[in-house]
């Protein structure tokens, strides 16, 4: 019972997979499969199905933003920061201290705080906003936050 | 008060700080009172660490204005400046 619903849910992924490989070769052969389900002979379906790895991968449809990546973090980091207008965008570097190289004071380092808050969409509490003192800090708590690894 | 260095902060300075963190939230969608906020914060951070009395009056007048800007009926503030006009 179980593994026929499962082997109808592969084939419709295989099938969707095979639609969107149009004008290509066939999916059999281009792709190194990744698994073979044979249907047991108590089932109407006689052939066996195959799910291409990559392909199938490629196409899932989450309802969820692209993965983070530390280099994408670190772009957007710099980005919000170059727009920043107390921020001198040539001085600024991933190692400058807000306070002792751009010369902020505490109050623009809130607002800058507020900032990644709105840029990443989650909220940084005081106590660890305040430590966060350059913009490889920046980077590295927000990492360590969304669980990226690299 | 404010910081320069990488000395650690205050309890008074926290207070500050995370008040400055609370009307830039609560301002967000009010137009004309983030300049405000950030003109008064500013020109207040000249005061000396050490006059607590001054600091801290500042402070609870900041909270008060807080709730007033939290409130539903608070949509935006204005200003009025005064035109230099030669004759009457």
């Amino acid at each position: 019972m179980a593994s026929r619903a499962l082997a109808s849910c592969v084939r419709s992924v295989a099938r969707a997979a095979a639609r969107l490989n149009h004008g290509s070769a066939p999916l059999v052969s281009r792709q190194r499969p990744l698994s073979v389900l044979s249907c047991s002979q108590r089932t109407r379906w006689t052939q066996p199905v195959r799910i291409s790895g990559p392909s199938v991968l490629q196409r899932r449809h989450y309802g969820d933003l692209p993965p983070l990546t530390l280099g994408s973090i670190e772009d957007r980091v710099m980005y919000v920061l170059k727009l920043y207008d107390k921020i001198n965008p040539e001085k600024l570097q991933t190692v400058s201290h807000f306070m002792k190289d751009l010369g902020l004071d505490s109050l623009d380092q809130v607002e800058i705080i507020m900032a990644m808050e709105d840029e990443f969409g989650f909220e940084i509490p005081d106590a660890e906003a305040e430590k966060l003192m350059t913009p490889a800090e920046i980077v590295q708590f927000i990492a360590d936050k969304k669980d990226v690894h690299e | 008060m404010i910081l320069h260095t990488m000395a650690r902060h205050s309890k008074l300075q926290k207070q500050v700080l995370s008040l400055y963190r609370q009307f830039l939230r609560a301002a967000q969608d009010k137009p004309g009172f983030v300049p405000r906020i950030r003109d008064e914060f500013r020109g207040n951070a000249a005061i000396k660490k050490s006059d607590v009395m001054h600091i801290e009056y500042l402070y609870r007048r900041g909270q008060r204005q807080l709730e007033l800007l939290k409130d539903v009926n608070t949509k935006q503030l204005g200003t009025f400046s005064k035109s230099k006009e030669d004759g009457s």
